[in-house]
C-alpha cells in the first residue's frame, strides 16, 4: 500500500521496502516510511507489530535485510557514529547501568555529544527530581525513564527516538515525558519519532502517524487528515436486516436490526449514494478516535487475511 | 505436571538441558574409551577421564545454578519471577538443592560404574559427600551474594580452592608433618554433613529476605560495601573525549576484578600459608610458583568474562545502552585493551609488593637462593636482563590471556564463544589422549635413543611453530585490513616492541650449547606470544554484534 509522504530528500528518516525476518517469523514486510523534518511522528501498533524492530533499524542496531534505511540521508549502519551523534534515544526499558550514579551518567553521556547542553541537562535533572548522587540501581521505574529521557534530550538531538517511553509508567511520569516531547518539538527544526501502543498519547502529541500491523504499514499520514477521512456512519434501514449489509471498502460494519454502523476511510461523499442503493439512510455521522481507527484497521486486516 | 515441585524441577531441567547433553557426552565418551581399551592401558587414560569428569561436574553446576540477572538492578540471583508463585520459600530453595544433590550423586555413581571400573577410587563415600556439599555451598553462595558480583566471584574462587583442600584432607591423615586425627574420613564426613543444613538455612534465609524485600533488599553487607565504595575517590571532572569516557566505563565495570581477586588470594590464602610454612624452604619454592602463576590463571579465567560485552552478563549481545553510543567499534576495543593493560599492571605491582615483603621478611629462601645461584651460574652475564624481561613477558602474557578472546566474546555468537572455550579445554584433553594412546611407542623411542627422540621433538615443534607464525602473520594482514590506519599503526608499534622483548628474552635464555637448536623454537614461540591476528577480528566481530 502506498501512502502520501514527504519526499525522501526532505525526510529525516527515509525507509524504503524494508523487510526483516527472525528465523521463520516475518517481523517487517515491505515497510516504506518517510518521517518529515520537524514535528512529532507517531508510530502505533499492537504489541509485537514490529515497532521496536523498525526503531532498531533507524538506530543501525539492525541491518536491513532487504530494502533501504537512511537517517539524515546517511546509512545508519555504515555511518553509525554520525547518525547516533544526532539522535537521542529512549527505550521502554532503558538498560542503564545500575552501578552508575545520576551525575556519572550525565558526565559519561556528555563525553559522546559535542552539543551537550550542561545547563539544560541540569535543568532537566532538577525538574525530574533526580538526586545526582543516587545510584541508578536504586531508582524506580519512573525515575529510570526520566534519567533515560534526560540523557536522550540533553544534547538537543535533531531526532528524538522514543520507543514506548511511557509504557507501564504512572500518569505523572507520562505527563513529564509528553511535556518533554512537546518542548523538543518547540525547538525549531527538531523531530520526535514516538512509538507507542497507548493511542491516546500518540493522538495528543503527534502531527503525523504511521500504523503498523503485523509488520506492515496499514496507514500513514497526517493525523488531522486521517481523522477527517475516517468517519463512522449510522445507517437506518426501513426493515430489520438479518445479515450485515455488504459495503465494499468499509473498514467495519456492526449493528443489528434496522441500525447498522459503518466505518469508512475516505469516501464519505459516496456513502449517501451507496446507502440509498441499499435502501437505508444516514442518521448519524461522527469523527473517530485514533483508538477506534486502529481497531477498525487491525480488524479489517485480520478479516482480509481470513478471507 | 500436577505439583509445584514437578513444575520447578521441569523448569530447571528445561533451561539446562544443553548442559545435560554435554554431561552425557563426557560420560559416554569416557565410558566408550573405557570399554574399548585393553585392561593394561587404563592407568594411562586416568588424566583424560579425570579432566572429562571435572568438566561434566562443571557443566552440571551450570545446570544447577538457578540464577537470573537483572542488569539495571545489578542483581543476579534466585529468579525474582518465581517469588510470585504460591509456593513457600523453603520449597523454592529446597527443589534446586535436592535436585542438585541427587543429580551430582547420580553422576558420580555413573562415573564409578561406567568409567572408573578398572581403578579403585580411594574413599568413594568421602568424595560423594564432598561433591554433594560443593553443590549446596555453590548454590548458597550464588543466591546469598546476589547483590555482590565481585565479592561472589572471590568467594566462589576461594571456596573452590578451599573445597579442593578439604577434599584432600583424608589423604594427609598419614603424612607425618601435618597428620591429625581430624583428617580421618570418619570424622570429616559427619562434620561436612553437619554443615549442610547450615547451607540450606542460609540459602533459605537469604532467598526469603530477597523475596520479602523485593529481590534486591538493602542489607547490612550491601550498605557496608556501598559505604566503603563511597569512601573511594569519585570522578568529578568531565571526560576529555568519548574514548576517555568509554575507558572509565570499562574500568569501573571490569578493571578492578583481576587486581582484587589476586590481592585477595595473596592476602587470604597464600599469605597465611606462607606464614604457617615459613620455615620450610621447599614450600617457598612451590608458593613462589603459585604467586607467579596466580595472575596468569586468574587472567585466563577472568579473560573469559572480560571478552564479553558485559563481564557479568550471560547475554553476549552488546547492551543497548552501549550499542547506541556514537563510538566506533574500534574505540570500544581500544578501551577494553587499555583497561586490561592497566588491570594487569596493577595486579603485577601487587604481586611484586607481596613477593618483596614475603621473601625479605618471613620466607625461608634457602632453596630459592640455591636455585638463583644455579641460574646465575648458567647465565652469568645476562641473568638480570633475563629476570627483568621475564617479568615484562609475564605481564604481557597475562594481558594476552585477558584480551585474546575478544574476537569471539564480542561476536555475540554463543557458538563461537563457547566453541573457543571448548577448544581450549578439548585440545589439551586430546593431547593427553594422544599421549595416553601412543605412550608405549613414545617410551620405547625415548629408551632406545633418547637423543634422537629429543631431536625429533624439537624439530617437529619447530616446524609446527613455523607454520603457526606464517598463519598468524597471514591472518593478521587479512584481519587488520578494515581497521583505521591510525589504530593499526599504534598497535603495530606495540606488537613490534613486545615481540622484540620476547625475542631478546628467547636469545638470552637459550642454552649456551644449543645442540638441539632450541633457540629456533624459542624465537618462533616469541613471535607467537603477542596477539595480533585474532585481535584484528575483534572490531568486525563487535560490528556484527552491534548491527545484527
Amino acid at each position: 500500500m502506498k501512502f502520501p509522504s514527504p519526499s525522501s530528500a526532505e525526510a529525516v528518516v527515509s525507509i524504503t521496502n524494508l523487510a526483516r525476518r527472525f528465523g521463520s517469523k516475518t517481523v517487517l514486510s515491505d515497510v516504506s516510511l518517510h518521517v518529515p523534518r520537524g514535528g512529532v511522528f507517531g508510530l502505533v501498533g499492537e504489541n509485537g507489530a514490529g515497532k521496536t524492530t523498525l526503531i532498531k533499524h533507524i538506530l543501525g542496531l539492525l541491518r536491513a535485510e532487504t530494502g533501504r534505511v537512511r537517517v539524515f540521508g546517511l546509512n545508519p549502519v555504515s555511518d553509525q557514529v554520525s547518525v547516533l551523534g544526532r539522535i537521542g534515544y529512549l527505550s521502554e526499558q532503558p538498560d542503564l547501568p545500575g552501578w552508575m550514579r545520576v551525575d556519572e551518567l550525565m558526565r559519561y553521556s556528555r563525553a559522546f555529544y559535542p552539543k551537550w547542553d550542561a545547563a539544560y541537562a541540569e535543568k532537566l535533572r532538577e525538574q525530574f527530581g533526580l538526586n545526582p548522587t543516587q545510584r541508578l540501581s536504586t531508582l524506580s521505574k519512573g525515575q529510570l525513564a526520566k534519567a533515560g529521557l534526560l540523557v536522550a534530550q540533553a544534547h538537543r538531538p535533531e531526532l528524538l527516538l522514543l520507543d514506548e517511553p511511557s509504557s507501564g509508567l504512572d500518569p505523572l511520569v507520562r505527563r513529564d515525558i509528553l511535556e518533554a516531547v512537546i518542548r523538543t518539538v518547540a525547538d525549531e527544526g527538531r523531530t520526535v519519532f514516538f512509538s507507542s501502543h497507548l493511542l491516546e498519547e500518540i493522538e495528543r502529541v503527534s502531527d503525523n502517524i504511521a500504523m503498523l500491523h503485523q509488520g506492515r504499514i496499514v496507514l500513514c499520514g497526517s493525523l488531522d487528515e486521517i481523522k477527517l477521512q475516517h468517519r463512522q456512519f449510522t445507517l437506518h434501514f426501513e426493515t430489520s436486516q438479518t445479515r450485515a449489509p455488504i459495503i465494499a471498502g468499509a473498514l467495519s460494519i456492526s449493528g443489528s436490526g434496522k441500525e447498522w454502523s459503518v466505518m469508512c476511510n475516505g469516501w464519505r461523499d459516496h456513502l449517501p449514494e451507496i446507502a440509498a442503493g441499499l435502501g437505508a439512510r444516514i442518521v448519524d455521522d461522527r469523527a473517530q478516535t485514533l483508538n477506534e481507527i486502529f481497531v477498525a484497521h487491525a480488524g479489517a486486516n485480520i478479516s482480509t487475511q481470513r478471507s | 505436571m500436577h505439583s509445584p515441585v514437578a513444575a520447578l524441577a521441569w523448569e530447571i531441567w528445561k533451561r539446562g538441558r544443553r548442559s545435560v547433553w554435554l554431561v552425557l557426552i563426557c560420560l559416554a565418551f569416557c565410558a566408550f574409551i573405557n570399554l574399548v581399551i585393553p585392561d593394561t592401558n587404563h592407568a594411562l587414560f586416568s588424566a583424560v577421564f579425570g579432566i572429562a569428569m571435572v568438566l561434566s561436574v562443571v557443566f552440571l553446576m551450570g545446570l544447577l545454578n538457578c540464577t537470573e540477572a537483572n542488569p539495571t538492578k545489578e542483581w543476579n540471583g534466585f529468579p525474582y519471577r518465581i517469588f510470585t508463585l504460591p509456593v513457600p520459600t523453603w520449597k523454592l530453595v529446597a527443589v534446586p538443592m535436592v535436585l542438585g544433590l541427587v543429580t551430582i550423586e547420580l553422576l558420580y555413581l555413573a562415573w564409578i560404574k561406567l568409567v572408573w571400573t578398572h581403578s579403585q577410587i580411594d574413599r568413594p563415600l568421602w568424595y560423594a559427600v564432598i561433591l554433594g556439599a560443593y553443590v549446596l555451598y555453590y548454590q548458597t553462595t550464588l543466591w546469598s551474594l546476589a547483590d555482590f558480583r565481585i565479592l561472589r566471584t572471590i568467594v566462589l574462587s576461594i571456596g573452590g580452592v578451599s573445597g579442593i583442600l578439604v577434599a584432600v584432607l583424608p589423604a594427609l591423615e598419614k603424612v607425618n608433618a601435618v597428620s591429625s586425627l581430624w583428617f580421618s574420613e570418619e570424622r570429616l564426613i559427619p562434620i561436612v554433613l553437619g554443615t549442610l543444613p547450615v547451607a540450606f538455612v542460609t540459602a533459605w534465609a537469604s532467598v526469603a529476605g530477597q523475596r520479602h524485600g523485593g529481590g534486591c533488599r538493602q542489607n547490612w553487607l550491601k550498605l557496608l560495601v556501598e559505604w566503603l565504595t563511597d569512601l573511594l575517590p569519585r570522578r568529578t571532572r568531565d571526560f576529555k573525549s568519548p574514548a576517555a569516557a568509554q575507558f572509565w566505563f570499562e574500568w569501573r565495570r571490569a578493571g578492578l576484578l583481576l587486581p582484587v581477586c589476586v590481592g585477595f588470594a595473596l592476602l587470604v590464602v597464600i599469605g597465611p600459608l606462607s606464614w604457617r610454612f615459613r620455615t620450610d624452604p621447599q614450600f617457598t619454592v612451590i608458593a613462589l610458583g603459585w604467586v607467579v602463576g596466580l595472575p596468569l590463571i586468574l587472567g585466563f579465567l577472568i579473560g573469559k568474562g572480560f571478552a564479553k560485552p558485559d563481564l557479568f552478563s550471560t547475554n553476549l549481545s552488546v547492551p543497548q545502552f552501549l550499542a547506541v553510543r556514537p563510538l566506533t567499534a574500534t574505540e570500544f576495543i581500544v578501551a577494553k585493551l587499555k583497561v586490561a593493560a592497566l588491570s594487569v599492571f596493577i595486579t603485577w605491582i601487587l604481586v611484586v609488593l607481596f613477593m618483596t615483603l614475603w621473601l625479605s621478611v618471613w620466607a625461608d629462601s634457602l632453596e630459592l637462593q640455591k636455585m638463583l645461584y644455579q641460574f646465575r651460574m648458567f647465565h652469568p652475564n645476562s641473568w638480570r636482563e633475563i629476570l627483568a624481561l621475564s617479568f615484562v613477558a609475564l605481564m604481557i602474557l597475562t594481558w594476552r590471556l585477558m584480551v585474546n578472546g575478544l574476537w569471539t566474546g564480542l561476536s555475540g555468537r554463543r557458538m563461537y564463544y563457547f566453541g573457543s572455550i571448548g577448544l581450549q579445554v578439548l585440545v589439551p584433553l586430546l593431547a593427553l589422549l594422544a599421549c595416553a594412546i601412543w605412550s608405549g611407542s613414545i617410551d620405547h623411542l625415548l629408551q632406545r635413543n633418547p637423543e634422537l627422540g629429543k631431536s625429533i621433538a624439537v624439530q617437529v615443534l619447530g616446524w609446527c611453530l613455523a607454520l603457526l607464525v606464517i598463519a598468524k602473520l597471514w591472518v593478521a594482514v587479512f584481519s587488520w585490513r578494515n581497521i583505521a590506519p591510525r589504530h593499526a599503526r599504534q598497535y603495530l608499534l606495540m606488537w613490534i616492541a613486545s615481540t622484540l622483548c620476547f625475542l631478546t628474552l628467547a636469545i638470552l635464555a637459550s642454552p649456551p650449547f644449543d645442540v638441539y637448536r632450541q633457540t629456533h623454537v624459542y624465537l618462533l614461540a616469541a613471535l607467537l606470544l603477542f596477539p595480533i591476528a585474532r585481535l584484528g577480528f575483534a572490531a568486525s566481530s563487535l560490528e556484527g554484534n552491534r548491527h545484527r
